[in-house]
């Protein structure tokens, strides 16, 4: 409920409180028929004077209530009045001052929150105007920045490059030259190989006894003339 | 097996039985045929477990028994009792599978003591008689000493010979030959 409406119907129940009883006391019509008629009617009219437009502070009933003229007294109303007063504080205005205080923060808060709210968007939108007037200067400056890396890391993968491959240039020649020496060597040997088997088959052929003969003279020349275990060992001892 | 040093000392405390030089050349044919025996080997047996000196090492076998087994061969051989109380002296201290080596390290003290030098010649082919006292003799000159030479036939030699005299080798055959140049051609 609105602040508005809520202070609106206060007002209504406040003249409807107060001024209702108020305007039924006072609108309470005198008694015509006293004016016009003979004893009766003055004695009416007596009666009537004693009401007619003034204020009847008691009524004619049980504790001022409304006797036979059907009359209130005022102050049984206002006792009325100040009981009903009392009740409805107690039951209706405490809660709706209670919840008009609390309307009223959450309103208070609710207005606080969108001024902040909107200072800070205020302060953004300046954060983004000033970063969007330096933008264009930053895409210069950051393309300007990117050529030049560009430009160093293209050099330096050119010098890389180089080296790498200069590297596995020279690794290559090693490998080869390696290979070629292994392959050399196998190949030698196996021409040795194969030339000392030849060698091997055509001495077992042609080898004979004078052959032998000769190598043992050869051997005996030598070991007579060597000393074994005496002073010292030479010729074919091995 | 047991260590040369050890070896050395039996065949040493052998040698001290033994002052003359015909009692050290019977220990020596005694102690020669003992282990000519050991090394006897039943070809029915694959695994060699019956061979004698693994019997007479075996611990599981009672010393009593193998005590006995040895009696019973070093009577077969004839051998001296001296002989047989330091065999049985070896196996009590069980040191019987190194006999091989006491038997080596006793030999080559009773040439020393000899004056004798045992070696061995291979030729690719056997070798008369004239031949063999011909190397035999240079064997002599060389050495000093008496030569006890053995000759062996290996025709992987092709020709030559090859000595060995102790620990010196003296090899004039066509195989080391061959060997030498094959070496020399492949650097």
């Amino acid at each position: 409920m609105s602040a508005i409406r809520k202070r609106t119907l206060g007002v209504a129940a406040f003249v409807l409180v107060w001024l209702a009883p108020l305007g039924a006391a006072l609108a309470s019509p005198p008694h015509p028929e006293g004016a016009e008629a003979g004893p009766e009617a003055a004695h009416g009219a007596a009666h009537g004077a004693e009401h007619a437009g003034g204020i009847k502070w008691l009524g004619d009933g049980f504790l001022g209530g409304p006797g036979e003229d059907g009359r209130t007294g005022f102050i049984i109303i206002l006792i009325n009045f100040v009981v009903l007063m009392l009740v409805l504080n107690k039951l209706l205005f405490r809660s709706l001052r209670r919840s008009n205080a609390e309307a009223s923060d959450v309103i208070r808060l609710e207005l606080e929150r969108a001024t902040k709210a909107r200072a800070e968007a205020e302060a953004l939108v300046l954060e983004y105007e000033t970063k969007l007037a330096a933008l264009e200067s930053e895409i210069v400056e950051i393309r300007e920045h990117a050529k030049l890396s560009a430009e160093a890391e293209h050099a330096r993968i050119l010098v890389e490059a180089g080296e790498q491959a200069e590297k596995i240039k020279l690794a290559a020649t090693r490998a080869a030259e390696r290979e070629a020496a292994r392959f050399r060597v196998e190949l030698e040997r196996e021409i040795v190989d194969q030339a000392m088997s030849r060698a091997e088959a055509a001495i077992r052929a042609s080898f004979g006894g004078p052959d032998q003969r000769r190598l043992v003279d050869a051997w005996v020349e030598e070991v007579t003339a060597a000393r074994i275990g005496q002073t010292s060992a030479s010729g074919g001892a091995n | 097996m047991i260590s040369g040093s050890l070896a050395k000392r039996y065949a040493r405390a052998l040698i001290q039985l033994a002052p003359s030089p015909t009692q050290r050349d019977k220990y020596l044919q005694n102690l020669g045929d003992f282990y000519a025996a050991c090394k006897t080997h039943d070809a029915n047996d694959p695994s060699g477990e019956r061979d004698l000196i693994k019997v007479l090492a075996a611990g599981h076998h009672t010393l009593a028994n193998r005590r006995a087994i040895l009696h019973a061969v070093l009577g077969r051989i004839g051998a001296d009792p001296n002989v047989k109380k330091f065999l049985e002296l070896v196996l009590e201290r069980g040191r019987i599978s190194g006999i091989a080596q006491i038997y080596l390290h006793y030999r080559d003290l009773v040439d020393e003591l000899a004056g004798r030098i045992r070696a061995t010649v291979k030729t690719a082919t056997a070798v008369d008689p004239t031949t063999t006292g011909r190397i035999k003799k240079a064997l002599e000159t060389a050495t000093g000493k008496q030569v006890l030479l053995e000759t062996e036939v290996d025709t992987e030699l092709i020709g030559g010979l090859v000595a060995h005299v102790g620990s010196y080798t003296l090899d004039r055959s066509v195989r080391t030959s061959l060997d030498k140049l094959r070496g020399n051609l492949r650097g």
